[in-house]
C-alpha cells in the first residue's frame, strides 16, 4: 500500500512548534529537535532551527509550494511508524541549497530527500525518492534572488 | 565484501539471529525483509551517506540578519513567479 500526500499539509500547525527527528537528521545525528519558525511574510519557506546547536539552521520550503505537480509516493509501513497512515496529518518539505555567487542568490530544492513532518505529534523524518523525470524537473527549479 | 545473489522469497542468515529476506525486486530497487533482535540497529547506510552529504551542503550558519531577510525575499520572489 501506498499513500499518495497530495494536498496542501496543514503547516499551521506546527509553526513555532518542535519537531523531532527520532532518528536523527542525516548528517547531523546530534540535532534532533528542531523549531519551525515561519514570519508571515515568509510563506511557503521555513526556517528550521536546531535546538541544541543554535547557530545550524535549514531553509525549508513546502513541497507543494515550490513545485505544484509535486506529488510523493511513500510506504504506508512508513507513515505508520511515524505514526498515522493518513496523508491530511503529514507535512511535506524540501531542504533549500544557497547558493551565492555575484551578489546573486540561488534557492535550488533536494527534491529527492524531502522532510515529512506528522503535524499530529510532530515526529518527522527524510525520506529518501527514488529519481524520476519529474523530480529531475523539480530539480531543476530554482528562485533568483 | 561477499557478494552473492539470491532469488525473491528466498534469505540469508547473519550469525544466529538476523534474517534478511528478499521480498521484491523491480527494476533499481530491491524491497528486503529484515528480521533481528531488538537491539540490532538497522540502518539505511548509503542513502544517509549522500542525504547526509546533501544536507551538509544545504545546512545555514550565516548570521541571523542575513538569516532574517532572505525567506521573505524568497516568498515575495516565489509569489512574483506565481
Amino acid at each position: 500500500m501506498h499513500s499518495n500526500l497530495l494536498e496542501e499539509p496543514p503547516v499551521d500547525a506546527i509553526r513555532d512548534k518542535i519537531i523531532e527527528f527520532r532518528d536523527g537528521l542525516p548528517g547531523f545525528p546530534a540535532s534532533r529537535q528542531f523549531v519551525m519558525a515561519q514570519k508571515p511574510d515568509e510563506r511557503p519557506f521555513v526556517w528550521m532551527h536546531s535546538i541544541s546547536d543554535p547557530g545550524l539552521a535549514f531553509a525549508l520550503v513546502d513541497a507543494y509550494a515550490w513545485d505544484k505537480d509535486f506529488m510523493l509516493e511513500v510506504d504506508d509501513a512508513e507513515l505508520e511508524e511515524m505514526g498515522s497512515v493518513d496523508p491530511m496529518d503529514y507535512a511535506v518539505y524540501f531542504i533549500l541549497r544557497i547558493q551565492k555567487q555575484n551578489n546573486r542568490t540561488t534557492l535550488q530544492a533536494k527534491p529527492n530527500a524531502p522532510l515529512l513532518v506528522n503535524v499530529r505529534n510532530r515526529q518527522a523524518r527524510q525520506v529518501t525518492v527514488s529519481l524520476s523525470p519529474s523530480l529531475e524537473k523539480t530539480e531543476a527549479l530554482c528562485l533568483q534572488l | 565484501m561477499l557478494v552473492l545473489s539470491r532469488k525473491v522469497g528466498e534469505a540469508i542468515k547473519l550469525a544466529d539471529d538476523i534474517e534478511i529476506t528478499i521480498l521484491a525486486v523491480d527494476n533499481l530497487r530491491v524491497r528486503l525483509g529484515i528480521r533481528a533482535p531488538r537491539h540490532i540497529d538497522v540502518r539505511r547506510t548509503i542513502p544517509e551517506i549522500s542525504m547526509g552529504d546533501a544536507n551538509r551542503e544545504a545546512a545555514v550558519l550565516a548570521d541571523p540578519a542575513e538569516k532574517d531577510v532572505l525567506l521573505t525575499q524568497a516568498a515575495s520572489a516565489k509569489n512574483k513567479e506565481s
